[in-house]
């Protein structure tokens, strides 16, 4: 009985796959934010009832509730040069599905899983906002997207901030799938690094603490935005604390103050 | 000046007030006095076109709107002659009061931050806040909130001024407070047409140089506090005035 895990490879290969981290998170923000932008405007589309797109947005929602991330992935990465060639039939063009690179298939994918996902949410935290404020914004005489910018999308986003921080957790765990599409992400690198050295179970704990640890730097991110987000809560208490400490974290928390 | 004619409202084929016919000079301070459910608060949403007419017009300083067809474009245009103050104050609970007075200043009137924030103080010490412009809706009292509202309404410089039950989701105690800031505003601008509707009767009788009987849809009686409060020609008039009295003491 010897040597049956190599204890210290966990660990020293984990710089090498830490190469592979801005894939990932690259995968993670962009899909997020276009997750989020397109969630919020299926969203509206669905509040307002706009006739035959709200029908179509919930089909698109539940097709995508109702499949696997993976099975997504794999419609994306082979339905895309088809639509393509069709694209080029009919019309004439010469897109190249060479010219498209595989982290785009990828984008798209999750990109649509998250707004699917997320319009859902951000659907129910609009609901939430306080009709008498909206009614106050309009009173001053803003017009629908002034209103929309200024006072409901603020409001909502304090209200979607944990749900929307567990999709954000999630989506980058789910990020790990990206290989299916030829996108070398930490994971991939995982696969390929134990290919080598056949050491898989090092391979994926060393995975197992990267995802662990990038994960709770989100938790800590995640919850010192709620703080910061959510001040106008607790005012009465931080107004007492924060009076005459202005440095380090307090300063991230207390907005710039007027003196007159 | 503001002007109604053959107006008409409403909700789910229920009548709210039909065929109303309305002229309000500027600078007049109009007490709306009536009971609850008489349509008083629809009527003023509609001057603010939070409620969409069914038909009739409306006209606010040359600006005239034909019910019930608006475009968003025309309906903002309208909307920004007149500022609201709302029976629960309505505040932008994420914003402090200065921001929430500067609010409009900055996305409707599009001022620097800075200059919205000058004329915002200018409004808070106005309403006597100047202590809490740093402070969040959440840690004012229901009155200085409510004055709040009267700052953030000031704060658009409008010509006419709504004022929708100001002081009915107070405690009897912090009335008198707002009631005050509202006397004051109406005595600094005599020019600005103010449209307030209260159930505070002596206050109405007090600042109000025309005051309108509203119930059933209809404007029962309309004439100067005196007249209205102390010679009333319609029943029904005198019916809740003497009710009102009875409960006074």
């Amino acid at each position: 009985m010897q040597h049956l895990i190599d204890f210290k490879l966990i660990f020293t290969q984990i710089p090498t796959l830490l190469q592979y981290l801005p894939n990932t998170l690259m995968i993670t923000f962009f899909s997020m934010i276009i997750g989020l932008a397109v969630g919020l405007v299926l969203a509206i589309v669905k509040l307002n009832r706009i006739p035959v797109l709200s029908q179509v947005v919930a089909v698109f929602v539940s097709f995508i509730r109702g499949t696997p991330i993976i099975v997504q992935l794999y419609l994306t990465y082979y339905g895309i040069p088809i639509f393509l060639k069709y694209l080029n039939y009919y019309q004439g063009t010469t897109y190249s599905v060479n010219a498209i690179p595989a982290l785009a298939f990828v984008l798209l994918a999750f990109s649509l899983n998250e707004a699917a996902y997320n319009s859902e949410n951000i659907r129910a935290a609009i609901l939430a906002v306080d009709k008498g404020e909206l009614e106050a914004a309009q009173s001053l005489g803003m017009t629908r997207w002034e209103v929309l910018r200024r006072v409901t999308i603020p409001e909502a986003f304090v209200v979607a901030l944990p749900t929307l921080g567990n999709a954000f957790i999630g989506l980058m765990k789910n990020t790990s799938l990206a290989f299916v599409a030829s996108v070398v992400d930490l994971t991939a690198e995982g696969q390929i690094l134990a290919g080598n050295s056949y050491r898989y179970f090092e391979s994926y704990l060393s995975l197992a603490i990267i995802y662990w640890g990038l994960t709770i730097i989100t938790e800590q991110i995640l919850r010192l935005l709620e703080r910061r987000l959510t001040v106008f809560e607790r005012a009465s208490e931080l107004r007492v604390a924060n009076h005459d400490q202005q440095s380090g974290l307090n300063r991230f928390f207390i907005r710039k103050r007027v003196t007159q | 000046m503001i002007e109604l004619k053959g107006l008409t409202k409403s909700f789910n084929r229920q009548l709210i007030f039909k065929d109303l016919n309305l002229r309000i000079e500027s600078g007049e301070v109009i007490g709306l006095i009536g009971p609850s459910g008489a349509g008083k608060s629809t009527l003023l949403r509609c001057l603010n076109l939070l409620e969409t007419p069914d038909s009739g017009s409306l006209t606010i300083d040359g600006l005239t709107y034909h019910a019930p067809k608006i475009s968003n474009r025309q309906k903002i245009q309208f909307r920004r002659q007149s500022s609201m103050v709302f029976q629960q104050f309505n505040l932008f609970r994420q914003k402090n009061i200065l921001g929430n007075v500067s609010e409009g200043l900055v996305t409707v009137k599009g001022l620097s931050r800075s200059e919205a924030q000058k004329v915002a103080v200018e409004q808070i010490q106005r309403v006597r806040l100047a202590d809490h412009i740093n402070k969040y809706p959440g840690q004012l009292s229901g009155g200085q909130k409510q004055r709040v509202g009267i700052a953030r309404a000031l704060s658009m410089g409008t010509n006419v001024l709504l004022l929708d039950e100001p002081t009915s989701a107070l405690d009897t105690e912090l009335v008198g407070d707002v009631l005050d800031t509202i006397k004051d505003v109406i005595r600094q601008d005599t020019n600005q047409t103010v449209i307030i509707i209260s159930h505070e009767l002596s206050f109405i009788k007090e600042v109000a140089s025309r005051v309108l009987f509203f119930d059933q849809g209809q404007i029962l009686e309309d004439g100067s506090p005196s007249d209205v409060f102390d010679h009333p020609q319609n029943d029904r008039v005198k019916q809740f005035l003497q009710r009102y009295q009875a409960r006074a003491i």
